[in-house]
């Protein structure tokens, strides 16, 4: 059986090939370039012998060309589930930023990573399976940084709200973390605000082992909860002095 | 074009291993081809595991490219038992893969978080080099990388000046991307490691003689010479006949970069180093001959690494590593005991290796045999090693550039006879001498 990880090449996207792939899972790992598949689908195959494909696509812009993933999905026969850790961010993003380049960050981040669930609902519903999203603690409140990130990530976790609504009586569970700061290049030179970014590889293991529980959203690691709560509820007088 | 590299690139401290370095420079970590080919031609340098003992992989307005995503293991092809891998796989990785194809690289250094391109570039050795030779003899290409040419395959029959001069070559030429590695058959799952009593280095260096061919021969000796200098063991090793040990994992290896915890002073002394290793070779000997699992046979220092840099406090050590041709190496000997019973430097330890090897450009290689000395960062050490630069230099010795953070340009200039040779080809390889490290300013590359 096969699983499906959009953004695979780099990351957390990584770190959920090699665990997958390391549990005898064959996959179709997609990304926009085709060099870093190629490396990453070699090794996983050395190491694991198990079978990958990848595919080169890109999450910028709709509309997207689905025929190589389409064509490696009808020869695979069927698909275990899909993971969507992609994410792109811009450190000139505030609501004042460039159109186009906010266009391509509500398209990353959420519009095509709908459209791309969308067209592959169909497949899912054939088996058990699971759709597993990723979020992000900025969206917890919005505030001048990362706006259209934050934006789209909100709108992607109501997206999965309504997806695990939509598949409550299926097979299909629907999950969404919403992450904490990871140790990505997406972080990599970024203020943590005291936080120490998470490794990669243990946030897979758990992804990994709870593949098919049906708990819906979950925030990781989990001491960003209370400070969920705490932003939530932050006073607007004190919320608007954050500078971070 | 100026590039504000502030705007673009994380700052971070980076400290050489020996702690005799420390500074704050650019940093990426580039997890994509690219950021990895970015055609920009700012000063730069690869970094690996960042295990060097002298400040090669970081350098003040350098900005390092930190490789470790590029570790992927690309291709196998067995008829050959060559194995093709990105540069920034650890020795750990390819050895766990390996090890499962009943295969290995016969060449190990000390640690296994070390990349296959930090091997190449600081050109290690292994076990015993005499038997194996260095890591670069078991390389058959290399992919570089540089911005004026992009990426090119080099190796002994195409583009051998380049291949030469990147094997050793301190990760001044280019990015080392993929590497094909050869192989070799994995004898056994587990070594027998028999200990042998040395009274002196001489002594030590006829028992190695009379032992060259073993899978693992070194010697290790007291350092200090308060009491038993010059005392310790000769380990030969050789793959057990026997297939037994099923224990051919890989441990988990806690960082040996931790900044944390570090006394602020010393606590390897005359006296400590003397009572400590007087007992470790006690006791090593009482035990005898042990079989050892696969992992702890190759990295036999990997469980007290931790503890015996720990007790060098944040000031640090200093490593010394030295190449004596074959003919003069009892008489080497004789002037190295006199010189350090007349300094009588905080030498904690020493080590010795027989080499074999073709020594190239600033590669610490040829035939003969090699000295470690490992001391604590003081003053009477640094004046210690200055006139052991002094005695190299007069016995036409090689020292490790790798190893020694304080090694000046006229040392090396004076023991490589190929340093303009070197200086030379990077200038052809790379005019705009794009790839610097604090190594290679040190020593005017």
């Amino acid at each position: 059986m096969t699983y499906v990880i959009v953004g695979a090449s780099t990351g957390l996207g990584r770190a959920l090939a090699e665990k997958f792939a390391s549990e005898n899972n064959d996959l179709i790992i997609i990304s926009s370039d085709l060099r870093d598949l190629d490396a990453l689908k070699h090794d996983l195959q050395n190491r694991f012998e198990v079978k990958i494909h990848p595919i080169q696509m890109s999450f910028r812009e709709y509309p997207m060309d689905f025929q190589n993933l389409d064509n490696v999905i009808d020869d695979v026969g069927s698909i275990l589930g899909i993971m969507l850790p992609i994410g792109f961010s811009d450190p000139a993003d505030n609501p004042s930023i460039d159109k186009n380049k906010m266009m391509e960050i509500f398209n990353i981040n959420l519009i095509c990573v709908c459209i791309f669930i969308n067209r592959y609902l169909e497949i899912l519903r054939k088996n058990k399976s699971a759709i597993i999203g990723f979020g992000s603690i900025a969206a917890i409140r919005g505030r001048t940084r990362n706006s259209t990130y934050a934006a789209a990530k909100r709108g992607l976790e109501s997206y999965f709200e309504s997806l695990r609504h939509f598949m409550s009586e299926e097979s299909v569970t629907v999950q969404f973390y919403m992450l904490g700061y990871l140790d990505t290049n997406l972080t990599f030179g970024e203020k943590t605000i005291g936080f120490k970014p998470v490794n990669v590889n243990t946030l897979a293991t758990k992804v990994y082992d709870n593949r098919f529980k049906d708990f819906g959203k979950k925030i990781y690691p989990i001491y960003w909860k209370p400070v969920e709560i705490i932003l939530r509820f932050l006073p607007w007088p004190l919320f608007k002095k954050i500078k971070f | 074009m100026t590039i504000d590299l502030k705007r673009y690139f994380k700052e971070t401290l980076f400290t050489s291993f020996d702690r005799s370095v420390s500074l704050t420079t650019f940093h990426q970590r580039p997890d994509r081809f690219r950021m990895l080919e970015d055609k920009q031609e700012i000063s730069q340098i690869a970094r690996g595991g960042g295990f060097s003992y002298a400040p090669a992989s970081f350098g003040k307005n350098i900005l390092v490219k930190e490789m470790l995503s590029f570790n992927r293991i690309l291709e196998f092809i067995e008829t050959s038992k060559i194995v093709i891998v990105e540069a920034g796989i650890t020795l750990a990785k390819l050895l766990e893969w390996s090890f499962k194809k009943h295969l290995f690289f016969p060449v190990q250094p000390g640690w296994p978080g070390i990349t296959v391109g930090g091997c190449i570039a600081a050109s290690v050795h292994g076990k015993n080099p005499h038997k194996d030779g260095t890591f670069v003899d078991h390389v058959e290409w290399i992919e570089l990388f540089h911005p004026t040419f992009g990426t090119k395959i080099i190796s002994r029959s195409n583009e051998a000046k380049i291949f030469e001069a990147t094997c050793g070559g301190l990760g001044l030429t280019g990015i080392i991307t993929k590497v094909a590695l050869r192989l070799k058959d994995l004898p056994s799952n587990s070594l027998i490691i028999m200990p042998k009593k040395a009274e002196t280095l001489e002594d030590a260096l006829g028992i190695m003689k009379d032992n060259a061919n073993q899978d693992i021969l070194y010697s290790w000796h007291i350092g200090s010479t308060l009491l038993n200098f010059g005392k310790g063991i000769v380990r030969i090793g050789s793959f057990s006949k026997k297939n037994n040990s099923d224990k051919l994992f890989l441990p988990k290896i806690k960082n040996l970069n931790s900044d944390n915890k570090l006394p602020p002073f010393s606590l390897w002394n005359n006296f400590s180093s003397s009572m400590i290793n007087t007992i470790n070779q006690k006791v090593e000997l009482i035990k005898g001959d042990v079989e050892k699992n696969l992992f702890s046979g190759l990295f036999p220092f990997i469980d007290k690494a931790n503890i015996f840099y720990t007790l060098y406090g944040s000031k640090g050590f200093n490593e010394y590593q030295v190449m004596i041709d074959e003919n003069q190496s009892n008489e080497f000997l004789t002037d190295l005991t006199k010189l350090i019973h007349v300094e009588k430097p905080s030498l904690t330890l020493l080590f010795m290796k027989l080499f074999r090897g073709e020594r190239k450009y600033l590669r610490f290689s040829g035939n003969g045999l090699s000295i470690i000395l490992n001391l604590k960062h003081c003053s009477s050490t640094l004046r210690f090693l200055e006139k052991l630069d002094s005695l190299i230099i007069s016995y036409k010795a090689i020292p490790h550039i790798i190893k020694d953070s304080r090694l000046s340009k006229n040392v090396v200039e004076q023991c490589f006879p190929d340093y303009y040779d070197f200086k030379e080809i990077l200038k052809q390889i790379d005019p705009k001498r794009i790839y610097k490290s604090e190594v290679s300013k040190r020593l005017d590359l």
